[in-house]
């Protein structure tokens, strides 16, 4: 072999080996980071389980196709779990955390007895975030309930609130009524509740010409 | 030229080749942190877009905390799937959102279920329930202890499959589990002290350089009657504790127990039957 032929080789072979990846470095990358640390347990008969965490790319997509709805947790399952009037269900209704009014005012009217002593307590604590189920709830239960109602609803929408009251308070039947409606429950009687001031409508505007 | 000149600069221009070859394929944050850049010796942070921050959540990323998933590879017929709910919140032509039973427990514990009609099934739990809502103790009581071998989110995951007659070896092996609310959680790791002989104890050290994400407990009690009780103690305060019969209470540890770099001593205490405690430790 030539001298110039090894001279080609040894160059070739050289570059190559100039440029080959040396080990997994290579080039710095940047820090080297240390080893995902672990927790250290120490005890005798342990048990132990781990899992990785991970989230399918293409779960996250469909999941965002999902329209907005109600979300029910376990107060409404209360009210089907248990039978109305059950002691079972007045314990848990008073452990129970609704995220609706609707539960709640279901599982209160379902499960207590109307007009009981133990309802006045729990209807005095309830914050209805629709005052419509506190109002439901309150006619359901009193037919004719004690005052204290009336003077401390909180109404969100002063129509419920006015509905609320309305009810919650005694009615007297009227004499001028005929004798088959004494014995009438109580309903929501819109005109007995002061419902704000009413404002007067004036005239439609004029269309324009040739609209 | 005479064939080994030839070969030579063949050779050579063949290691040429390779060796810019291996540069160009070689990616630079092959073995970088992720959002550097490799080779110039900076570090350079890349920052989401604004456009990708107004993405709208998805339902999960809203309300879901733990969450056992898969896709069963063959769609599902919702009209089947729809009589396997308790409570059904929502229903289309794509999807079904509701509540399942969970055998054997009350209301608390039975989860949510999304199943779309693709073939995706979402086990989950609210994001206000602590991840140690996992730990299925009946089951475990059931088994005589052991290993842990299923979790909550299994059993309802399991049992819906198998009402639909999905392949369940395809579910065991595809099944993951994932926490919507801590998207970087990589890991979870989950330790269990139980006793019959009045007490036990064992210790933790969690790492000052580990990402600690959630760390919550379940306490199970199964003591008889009367006069019984059971307690988990952390660092010489309560964390549970409970009285006659059999329950499962869970719940988030308090920071002073998941301090880092310290060790924490955990002490189960009873009197009458056993008791156990499952640590949940969420990291990445």
């Amino acid at each position: 072999m030539r001298l110039e032929h090894l001279l080609i080789l040894a160059a070739g072979l050289l570059l190559l080996l100039l440029l080959w990846p040396r080990g997994e470095g290579g080039a710095p990358v940047g820090p080297i980071l240390p080893p995902l640390a672990e927790i250290e347990i120490e005890g005798e008969s342990l048990t132990k389980w781990s899992t990785g965490l991970s989230l399918a790319p293409a779960l996250l997509g469909l999941a965002r196709e999902v329209r907005p709805r109600i979300v029910l947790a376990y107060a409404a399952l209360t009210t089907a779990a248990y039978p109305a009037g059950s002691p079972e269900l007045v314990a848990t209704a008073q452990k129970t955390r609704p995220r609706i009014l609707v539960a709640w005012a279901a599982l209160s009217t379902a499960i207590l007895p109307q007009a009981s002593s133990e309802f006045a307590s729990e209807t005095s604590k309830a914050r209805p975030r629709i005052l419509v189920q506190g109002a439901a709830l309150t006619v359901s239960l009193y037919p004719q309930g004690p005052p204290d109602h009336a003077a401390n609803p909180a109404p969100r929408i002063e129509v419920q609130g006015a509905a609320r009251s309305t009810l919650i308070q005694d009615i007297e039947p009227s004499t001028e009524l005929p004798e088959e409606t004494g014995g009438v429950a109580p309903r929501i009687v819109l005109e007995a509740a002061p419902l704000g001031e009413t404002e007067e409508l004036g005239p439609p505007p004029e269309l324009p010409e040739g609209g | 030229m005479s064939w080994v000149a030839k070969l030579a600069a063949v050779v050579g221009l063949v290691a040429l080749g390779f060796a810019l070859g291996f540069q160009s394929a070689r990616s630079p944050d092959s073995d970088a942190p992720r959002g550097q850049l490799s080779g110039l010796g900076q570090a350079i942070t890349l920052a989401q877009p604004a456009f990708a921050q107004e993405v709208e959540k998805s339902f999960l990323e809203e309300e879901a905390g733990i969450s056992l998933y898969v896709n069963a590879g063959e769609e599902i017929d919702l009209s089947q799937a729809k009589a396997l709910y308790k409570v059904l919140e929502d229903e289309t032509d794509s999807y079904l959102i509701g509540t399942v039973e969970l055998s054997g427990y009350d209301e608390y514990w039975w989860p949510h279920v999304w199943i779309h009609k693709d073939g995706w099934i979402v086990v989950y739990y609210l994001k206000e329930e602590p991840t140690s809502i996992l730990m299925d103790w009946f089951y475990y009581e059931r088994a005589s202890g052991g290993e842990i071998s299923t979790t909550t989110l299994r059993e309802v995951l399991f049992g819906v499959a198998s009402e639909l007659k999905l392949d369940l070896t395809k579910i065991q092996r595809d099944m993951r589990y994932y926490h919507w609310q801590y998207p970087e959680a990589k890991k979870l790791l989950v330790v269990l002290d139980t006793t019959d002989a009045g007490s036990d104890a064992f210790t933790y050290t969690i790492p000052g350089s580990l990402k600690l994400y959630e760390v919550s407990g379940s306490h199970f009690g199964n003591v008889g009657c009367c006069g019984r009780w059971s307690q988990t103690a952390i660092d010489g305060e309560v964390f549970k504790k409970g009285g006659d019969g059999k329950y499962v209470t869970v719940g988030d540890l308090a920071p002073k127990w998941t301090s880092q770099g310290v060790t924490h001593e955990v002490i189960l205490r009873h009197y009458g039957g056993w008791t156990g405690i499952a640590l949940f430790f969420l990291y990445g």
